[in-house]
């Protein structure tokens, strides 16, 4: 008897315990201070007023990559933190340990000349609010002894581009297509496309490499770091599909997206940037998997020859109705920082 | 025929102290209805008719924390073999969880907790907890409400147990 209820004692037990937890914490803490919002209701206490928000910092830019002997800016933000008072510090061991930078105790902290020794460095913010809050926030450097390699487009003339697609369904599935259009753009011409997606569960990868974005570390030296940077635009949708960008990464027939990708949600032209990624950054999407012990992608010296350009993504779920979204690119760079 | 009479002893005890249980709690819930507006809690609706009646006075301060380790004590025993030593175990941990949680909410502690629950991987539990630590009141109060719910329980428990109204089980 006892073992046939066993689990049973168990089972209330635990639904004992996460209702009391959950009462606790529903509770709100007290009678001072209200919780954000009720489960209940999707406005605020008014009579408490605006609730504080929760003590947060950060740091623009949160990665960076410069040539030596150029300055570089930090600057930080917070939120919920009152008369914050800031103490900028440096770890040289990818921030095992800091060290106070005697005087940086401003909103801001400028590198007045970045050195070699500066590559790799961590640099936390602390800050301290006057009612006990306080945060940190992370900043990473990288320094390079040679200026940055840019490949650029405004343009977007059609043959200068290579356009490849990875379609889900491949019967059926979903389509492309892509044209530069001379005005209307950020300013001026930009390259057009569309993803058309059929009803239910596809997924559409369209690959456009630059054909003269190419980079051979053999010849030019091993890669430190790269800078993306783009302009999107949705330009009109008639699904509720959504499409994102990424910097795409061609090498020994592989294709990589970076990890981080940008949504391009807005009708407006806006920036999408992404800064000092690393070989370990960016994820192979297409092409032969990789076997252990290979670097992948590799951006060591004397590694295959590499070509950029931009990756556009689209997934529909069950739910999606057939339907095509528009969308634009303009002011691609990417910026191939040495070592 | 006396293990069919022990189960229905105990399943009557539980049911009793599940009620007893629930009465607390609900005292609980409309001190938030009632002195507090509820508008302060995350997990009660605000009720306008309620609201603002002020019917416990100074006593709806520290009622919720009483109240809390009284009632989920109970209903820790009631799921527990109806021996006084897990019972009073029960009540005893919800006591510290009560203290535990109030603590978090010192000011000296509760600002590098809601920061180090922030930065937590388990971010949607963490959030509404750093916001209950960052944002509640501590009180030595709620401390000593909390001992004498989990303490009142355990009373309840003796007494209950001392006046025969919950057989254990026979074997």
């Amino acid at each position: 008897m006892r073992h046939d209820i066993g689990w049973l004692r168990g089972l209330a037990l635990a639904g004992i315990a996460a209702a009391g937890l959950a009462g606790i914490v529903g509770s709100g803490g007290g009678d001072v201070d209200a919780p954000e919002c009720s489960f209940f209701s999707n406005t605020c206490n008014p009579v408490v007023g605006p609730v504080p928000a929760i003590p947060a910092a950060s740091i623009e830019p949160q990665r960076a990559t410069v040539q030596a002997g150029a300055s570089v800016a930090f600057t930080a933000q917070t939120v919920g933190i009152d008369q914050p008072a800031y103490q900028w510090r440096r770890s040289a061991d990818g921030g095992n340990t800091y060290v106070d930078i005697p005087g940086a105790t401003a909103a801001s902290h400028t590198l007045g000349s970045a050195q070699l020794a500066d590559d790799a460095a961590v640099f936390r913010l602390d800050v301290h609010g006057s009612g006990g809050a306080s945060a940190f926030a992370l900043s990473r450097l990288a320094v390079s002894s040679m200026p940055g390699i840019v490949f650029q487009d405004g343009e977007f003339q059609p043959a200068g581009w290579l356009v490849a697609a990875v379609a889900d369904p491949v019967q059926n599935g979903p389509t492309h297509s892509e044209e530069r259009v001379a005005s209307g753009g950020n300013p001026n011409a930009y390259r057009r496309m569309v993803h058309a997606l059929p009803a239910g569960i596809s997924s559409l990868n369209v690959f456009h490499a630059s054909q003269a974005a190419s980079y051979d570390p053999a010849a030019l030296g091993a890669i430190h770091a790269i800078d993306y940077a783009e302009d999107c635009s949705r330009l009109s949708t008639s699904t509720f599909t959504a499409v994102t960008s990424n910097l795409l990464l061609e090498q020994g027939g592989r294709r990589y997206f970076s990890t981080a990708s940008r949504s391009c949600s807005s009708s407006a032209w806006s920036v999408a940037a992404l800064s000092s990624l690393a070989a370990a950054d960016f994820t192979l999407v297409d092409g032969p998997a990789c076997t252990a012990g290979e670097s992948c992608p590799d951006f060591s010296a004397g590694a295959a020859a590499l070509r950029f350009g931009f990756g556009r993504r689209s997934v529909a779920s069950a739910s999606s109705a057939a339907g095509s979204i528009e969308h634009g690119i303009d002011n691609w760079q990417v910026t191939v920082w040495r070592r | 025929m006396h293990r069919s009479m022990a189960v229905a002893g105990v399943a009557h005890g539980s049911a009793m102290l599940g009620a007893a249980g629930c009465l607390a709690l609900g005292v609980g819930v409309l001190v938030y209805l009632s002195d507090r507006g509820a508008s302060h809690a995350l997990l009660i609706p605000a009720v306008a008719a309620l609201a603002g009646g002020n019917v416990f006075g100074a006593l709806g301060q520290w009622l919720p924390s009483f109240v809390h380790p009284f009632a989920f004590g109970l209903f820790s025993a009631a799921a527990l073999p109806p021996r006084l030593p897990p019972r009073y175990g029960a009540c005893v941990v919800w006591c510290v969880v009560n203290i535990a949680f109030e603590l978090g909410q010192h000011p000296s502690v509760r600002a590098p907790l809601a920061e180090a629950l922030q930065s937590a991987a388990w971010t949607p539990l963490a959030r509404p907890l750093a916001a209950y630590f960052l944002r509640g009141t501590f009180d030595v109060g709620d401390i000593a409400a909390a001992v004498l719910g989990g303490s009142a329980a355990a009373v309840l428990l003796r007494l209950m147990h001392g006046a025969g109204l919950e057989t254990p089980h026979a074997t």
